[in-house]
């Protein structure tokens, strides 16, 4: 299964919770086949339960997959070795507020087998990294939610992993705490660092991001890069003083379609759609023909998406 | 090794940050060393009673630190806290020795400083060296302690926090009972007890109150024993583990 230029490969992977004493179960992942390539920075995004978390879960073997299986840097999910090379960031961080944020890091890094005469140096270029180098004596319990969030990005970076996955690590933040975040993982970024998160927030997603999959009901509907997806935001036809008699001729092909005074705007998905349109309207004897390349913004590629596969799903469940 | 005791200190320093842990011990200490006031009131038993008193209390300080188990594992669950620890290069396995071992530590703490504390008093108010007999009566109560711990883990596997406290205070209750039947029982039901953890030697400080004398074969059997059915419940424990999804 293991293709080595990617850091995540997953095949058919899959998650059902059975409820107690076997009334019932939640499909939470499905047949998820997820590719992440090396040194790329990959959004994963979806819905609220739409089993983003249940798959990072997986992919760190803190939750066993039902069937379908992976491997992460190579190496099966849940494995040691490979975790060695993981940094990891829960969406909810719970360190333990007990604890200093010094204290807190020299556990994480005997727990990542760091050498001792190591450890001191590299608290100190994590602490430095994530800007809390002056909070190293403060108890986690003190700290606001961004603050957490940073330190469980140094957490995160401390052994010098390769990849990192980020659960939901801009959410709650406010705009300097998001801010900040995102100058981290920019950083990690240029270091060479796989970036691998989730996310709701689809403007940062846009900044951050090579590539990105959109998980819906478990289901990973949309993989690629990104710029190639927004590319493929179809194409926009204006035509002017269009006989009313061709509409029903041409709306099989269009997505939607505007009526702006004399002029008609067409969206279409696909060339061939374009094509036929395009031939329609001229033999129709319509004149002033105009196209243009469309490019999507993440948000309406998420939404669009997200739409055609409720839809689809719907159909699925009338059908039976 | 050292991922495993980072666990281990990472458990007792946290018990060891709750005041409770302190007032508990202070408590017992001056429970104790009110043993020096029974003079009058004890009708020339004032040695009997004081050991007593000293030995329930060095044990029920023993089984409070061997409940953190039931709690603790549950609590790290639902906080979450087991989803950061556990998504490093740390086996479920080693998780959960680190965590035993924290908690026997903590537990040989504090019953050390209450068996020192009934050790000095058992100094000034009886002739002769009870102080060796207190020691070794200790380890034993250690000894049950680790089992009971060892079973405080298991259930902390799979049940929540309440529910493990309840189970394993009531096996422990029901072992200890069940304990004074091995002697009399046959057969398979014998062998069946046998199986089962020796609290019965929590009773370590019943014998030196009557002033019988204990070997140091029989600490070093108890020690064997506790260290034998921690591993068993250990391996138990493992394997519940690592069948659980940490969600």
């Amino acid at each position: 299964m293991a293709n080595l230029d990617n850091i995540i490969n997953t095949a058919g992977l899959t998650k059902v919770y059975h409820r107690l004493l076997g009334f019932g179960s939640n499909l939470a992942v499905d047949d998820l086949n997820l590719a992440v390539p090396e040194g790329c920075t990959f959004g994963f995004l979806g819905p609220n339960g739409a089993g983003k978390t249940t798959t990072i879960k997986m992919l760190l073997g803190l939750i066993s997959p039902t069937r379908g299986g992976g491997d992460v840097l190579g190496r099966e999910l849940g494995n040691l070795e490979a975790k060695e090379q993981i940094g990891f960031l829960p969406e909810e961080p719970a360190f333990g507020g007990h604890l200093k944020a010094r204290e807190f890091l020299n556990l994480c890094a005997g727990l990542s087998h760091i050498p001792r005469s190591q450890r001191r140096r590299r608290i100190s270029l994590a602490l430095d990294v994530v800007g809390l180098s002056d909070r190293a004596g403060d108890r986690l319990g003190e700290f606001s939610k961004g603050m957490l969030q940073r330190i469980g990005i140094a957490q995160a970076m401390l052994h010098n992993p390769k990849l990192l996955i980020l659960d939901e690590p801009l959410t709650g933040l406010d705009p300097a705490g998001r801010m900040e975040v995102k100058r981290i993982m920019l950083e990690l970024t240029h270091r060479g660092k796989t970036i691998f998160f989730s996310s709701h927030i689809l403007s940062d997603v846009e900044e951050l991001c090579d590539n990105v999959g959109i998980l819906n009901r478990g289901r990973l509907i949309l993989s690629g890069p990104l710029e190639k997806l927004l590319d493929a935001g179809g194409v926009e036809i204006t035509v002017e003083d269009m006989p009313p008699a061709l509409l029903e001729k041409i709306e099989p092909f269009v997505t939607g379609m505007a009526k702006q005074g004399r002029r008609w705007v067409l969206q279409l998905n696909d060339e061939n759609s374009e094509k036929q349109v395009k031939k329609v309207l001229t033999e129709g004897g319509c004149c002033n023909i105009q196209d243009r390349r469309g490019t999507l913004k993440l948000e309406e590629l998420f939404m669009r998406t997200i739409e055609q596969n409720d839809i689809a799903v719907g159909k699925e469940v009338e059908n039976g | 090794m050292d991922d495993i005791m980072v666990i281990a200190r990472s458990t007792a320093s946290r018990v060891l940050r709750m005041k409770a842990v302190y007032f508990l011990l202070a408590i017992g200490v001056c429970l104790i060393a009110s043993g020096q006031l029974y003079g009058d009131i004890t009708a020339g038993q004032q040695k009997a009673y004081t050991l007593d008193l000293g030995f329930l209390l060095v044990t029920l300080v023993g089984v409070l630190c061997a409940l953190v188990a039931c709690f603790d594992l549950p609590r790290e669950r639902r906080e979450k806290t087991m989803v950061a620890l556990l998504s490093r290069p740390l086996g479920r396995d080693r998780y959960l020795l680190g965590k035993f071992i924290g908690i026997c530590e903590i537990a040989l703490v504090c019953m050390a400083i209450m068996g020192a504390a009934l050790v000095v008093l058992s100094a000034q108010v009886a002739s002769g060296r009870p102080g060796l007999e207190i020691v070794k009566g200790v380890i034993i109560l250690f000894a049950g302690v680790v089992q009971l711990a060892a079973i405080g883990v298991v259930l902390g596997t799979f049940l929540k926090e309440w529910l493990a406290t309840i189970v394993a205070l009531i096996i422990f209750w029901l072992i200890y009972a069940l304990g004074a039947l091995a002697c009399t029982a046959e057969g398979p039901a014998r062998v069946l007890l046998m199986l089962l953890p020796n609290f019965a030697i929590m009773s370590a400080g019943g014998l030196v109150v009557r002033g019988v004398e204990l070997e140091w074969i029989m600490v070093l059997h108890a020690l064997m024993l506790a260290v034998a059915y921690s591993l068993a419940m250990l391996v138990v424990a493992g394997f519940i583990f690592k069948r659980k999804d940490i969600a």
